[in-house]
C-alpha cells in the first residue's frame, strides 16, 4: 500500500523556486490500475519520482508497504526499489549493448538471484508480453512497442509489489500505446501488482480502475 | 560469462572509434615504457660488460682488511705465493667458476728516450689476460703472450704520451716494497683501448713473473675470478667466504658492483631519468584516457541513472565503470606489450648507434632489450593509469541525482 501524507516539493529558492507538488495526501491499497492524470507541468513525474524514492520530498512523506521512505538510507532506498518497485520510463531507458532478455535479466542479478531462477524469470517475463520470440534482439532492432514492452518485463521480472510508469506511452503511436497500457491492466489483474501510470491521453487514463488528476501539483479530483 | 562483465565488455567497445583512441593512448605509453627501459638495459648490460670483461671479473679476492687500509700501508695485505696458489686451487674446484688468475698493481715511470711518464700498472697472468679483458680492444699490435715476460701493453692514452708504438723497448721504474728504486726494460707489445678515458691514459699491463722480478716480491695483491654467468655471483661469493672461514684462510671478497663506481653511477643517474620518463608517461596516460572515460560516462548518463533507479546501487554502478575502465586498462597493457616488444626487438636489429658514454671513450651500437621486469612494470603502470583516470568520472557519476540524470540534467 502506498501512503503519501501532505507531500510538498519545491524546486530552487527565491523568485525562480518552482511548486511541484503541494499539499498531496494519497492512499493507493495493494492491487490497484491507477492513472494519475494531468497537463504537462502539473507535478505527475515528481510524484511518480516521489512514490519511486527517486526524489526526496521538501515535507511531508512517503510509504510504501508501511516502510516511510525518509526513514530509509540511499542504499536501503536502493534496495526497496529493487525488490518491491518497478519503473517504465517514458524513453524506454532499456541498455542498448543488451538484448532483450539480458536487459530483464539485469535487475535480476543484483537481486542475487540463481541462474536457474533468473532464466525463468525472464522467460516468463517475456512471454507474458509477448516477446519470446525476439528475446535475443537489442532494442535498436525492436519497435517503440516491443522496447515499452521490454520495459514493462524487466518490471516485472522482479515480482515488484508496484510498478511505477511515467507516460510510458508518450512514444508510441496511439494504438501501441493502448496496446501497452491494455498489457498493463492485464498484468495487473493477473497478478495483483499495484500500477501507477502518468498520461495525459483521455483515451488511456480511461482504461484505469482509478484516476488522480493533478494539476499545479494539487490533486484536484479522484475518480 | 556473467551478464555484468558482458555489459561492460559491451560498453567497452560501444563507441569502437573511441576505444581504439583510448586503447592506443595506452598502448603507446606501455611501449614507450618498455622500449626506453629496453635501451637503458642494453646500456646497462654494457657497462657491465665493461666493467666485467675489461678491469674488474666477477670476483675479487684480497687480504681482509685490503678494501678499507691497503693504501695506508699495501704491504700489509699482500698475500704470499704458497697462499695465492692454495686459494686457486681451491677456487678453480668451485662450480660458475670459469678462471681464476692472480694480479697485482703497481705504479711507477716509463722512461722512453727523453721522455718520462707516470703510469698505473697491473701485473696479470699472460696465459689468463685475454680471457679477462674480452672487452678490451687491442689497438695496435698484440695482446700480452706467456713466452716473454718482458713484454707490456698499454693504453691508448698512455701510449701517446710517450709515443708508444709495439716495438719500442721502454724502461719502467718503480720502487720496491723496501722503497729501493728497480728497473726493467720491456718491449711494447701492445696498445689497447679499454673503454674508459681515465683507465686508458694511465694503464699498463706486464706479466707477473717481470713485475715480480721488477718489485724483487713474489707477493700477490688480489685474485680475479670469472664465472660462467654474472647472475651466479652472490652465490659464487657466499659460496668462498663460507670456504674462507672454514678453512681459516683470512680473506675478504669484493664482487664488479662494489668495484665499477662508473657503473654504479651511470645506473643511478639513469635509473633517476627512467623513473621521470615513468611519471611523465603515467600522467600523459592518465590525461588522456580521463577525457575519453569522462565522455563515455557523460553519454551514458541516462542509462546509469536508469540503472539506480531501477534499484542498483550507486556503488554497483561505479563497480561497472570500474571493471570497463579495468578491461580497457588490461587490454591497453596487453597491447602496449606488444607493440613494445616488437619495436625492441626492430630496434635491436637495426641498431641504434650511441655516442661514448661520459668517461668513456667509445660509442657502441646499442639495441632495447626485452626485459621482462620492465614489461611488467609497464603494464602494470598502464593498467593503473587508466583506473587512477576513471576515478574522476567515477566519482562524478557517484554523485548524480538520479532525477536530474534521467532527464539529461
Amino acid at each position: 500500500m502506498i501512503r503519501l501524507e501532505s507531500l510538498r516539493k519545491v524546486y530552487g529558492a527565491g523568485p525562480g523556486r518552482t511548486v511541484a507538488l503541494e499539499g498531496v495526501s494519497l492512499v493507493v491499497p495493494a492491487g490497484q490500475f491507477v492513472a494519475v492524470a494531468g497537463p504537462s507541468g502539473s507535478g505527475k513525474t515528481t510524484l511518480l519520482n516521489m512514490i519511486g524514492g527517486l526524489d526526496e520530498p521538501t515535507s511531508g512523506s512517503v510509504s510504501i508497504d508501511g516502510h516511510d521512505l525518509g526513514d530509509l538510507s540511499e542504499d536501503a532506498r536502493a534496495d526497496l526499489r529493487l525488490r518491491r518497485i518497478g519503473f517504465v520510463f517514458q524513453n524506454f531507458n532499456l541498455v542498448p549493448v543488451l538484448s532483450a532478455e539480458e536487459n530483464v535479466e539485469l535487475p535480476l542479478l543484483f537481486q542475487r538471484i540463481g541462474a536457474t531462477e533468473r532464466r525463468r524469470r525472464v522467460a516468463r517475463a517475456l512471454e507474458r508480453v509477448g516477446l519470446t520470440g525476439k528475446r535475443q534482439r537489442r532494442p535498436a532492432e525492436l519497435s517503440g512497442g516491443e522496447v515499452q514492452r521490454v520495459a514493462v518485463a524487466r518490471a516485472l521480472a522482479g515480482e515488484p509489489a508496484l510498478v511505477l510508469a511515467d507516460e510510458p506511452t508518450a512514444n508510441l503511436d496511439h494504438e501501441t500505446g493502448r496496446a501497452v497500457i491494455e498489457l498493463m491492466h492485464d498484468l495487473n489483474r493477473e497478478s495483483r501488482t499495484t500500477f501507477l501510470y502518468a498520461s495525459h491521453d483521455p483515451e488511456l487514463i480511461r482504461l484505469a480502475n482509478r484516476v488522480i488528476g493533478l494539476r499545479d501539483g494539487r490533486i484536484l479530483e479522484e475518480s | 560469462m556473467t551478464l555484468l562483465l558482458r555489459l561492460a565488455l559491451r560498453n567497452v567497445f560501444r563507441n569502437r572509434a573511441r576505444t581504439a583512441i583510448a586503447l592506443l593512448a595506452i598502448a603507446i605509453g606501455c611501449a614507450a615504457l618498455i622500449v626506453n627501459g629496453g635501451l637503458i638495459h642494453n646500456i646497462f648490460e654494457e657497462l657491465r660488460e665493461d666493467a666485467i670483461h675489461g678491469r674488474h671479473a666477477h670476483i675479487q679476492i684480497y687480504r681482509r682488511g685490503y678494501t678499507d687500509h691497503h693504501l695506508g700501508d699495501p704491504g700489509a695485505y699482500l698475500i704470499p705465493r704458497a697462499e695465492s696458489e692454495q686459494i686457486l686451487t681451491l677456487v678453480r674446484r668451485l662450480p660458475h667458476v670459469e678462471r681464476a688468475a692472480r694480479q697485482r698493481e703497481f705504479s711507477g715511470m716509463i722512461a722512453a728516450g727523453e721522455r718520462h711518464v707516470s703510469f698505473v700498472g697491473i701485473g696479470v697472468d699472460p696465459a689468463e689476460d685475454a680471457a679477462f679483458s674480452r672487452h678490451v680492444l687491442m689497438r695496435r699490435g698484440e695482446p700480452l703472450s706467456a713466452r716473454d715476460p718482458y713484454e707490456i701493453i698499454c693504453g691508448l692514452g698512455l701510449a701517446e704520451k710517450f709515443s708508444g708504438e709495439p716495438g719500442r723497448v721502454v724502461t719502467l721504474m718503480t720502487n720496491t716494497d723496501s722503497g729501493a728504486l728497480n728497473a726493467v726494460d720491456v718491449t711494447l707489445r701492445g696498445v689497447f683501448e679499454g673503454g674508459m678515458k681515465a683507465y686508458d691514459d694511465w694503464t699498463l699491463k706486464m706479466p707477473l713473473a717481470a713485475l715480480e722480478e721488477l718489485l724483487l716480491d713474489d707477493r700477490t695483491e688480489k685474485i680475479l675470478i670469472l664465472l660462467d654467468r654474472t647472475k651466479s655471483v652472490p652465490e659464487v661469493q657466499r659460496t668462498l667466504d663460507g670456504l674462507f672461514r672454514k678453512q681459516g684462510l683470512n680473506l675478504e671478497t669484493r664482487t664488479w658492483r662494489d668495484l665499477a663506481l662508473f657503473h654504479n653511477q651511470v645506473v643511478g643517474l639513469f635509473n633517476r631519468e627512467l623513473d621521470i620518463i615513468k611519471i611523465i608517461i603515467g600522467t600523459i596516460v592518465v590525461l588522456g584516457i580521463a577525457n575519453t572515460i569522462g565522455m563515455s560516462v557523460l553519454e551514458r548518463r541516462m542509462e546509469l541513472a536508469t540503472l539506480r533507479a531501477l534499484g542498483i546501487r550507486r556503488q554497483a554502478v561505479a563497480g561497472l565503470l570500474f571493471i570497463e575502465a579495468l578491461i580497457t586498462g588490461l587490454l591497453g597493457g596487453a597491447l602496449g606489450v606488444i607493440l613494445g616488444c616488437a619495436t625492441a626487438r626492430l630496434v635491436t636489429t637495426v641498431g641504434i648507434p650511441f655516442p661514448s658514454p661520459p668517461g668513456a671513450t667509445r660509442p657502441f651500437v646499442g639495441g632495447a632489450d626485452i626485459v621482462p621486469e620492465m614489461i611488467l612494470f609497464a603494464f602494470l603502470l598502464s593498467l593503473t593509469a587508466t583506473l587512477l583516470a576513471s576515478l574522476a568520472p567515477i566519482w562524478k557519476a557517484w554523485r548524480w541525482r538520479i532525477v536530474g540524470a534521467l532527464r539529461g540534467a
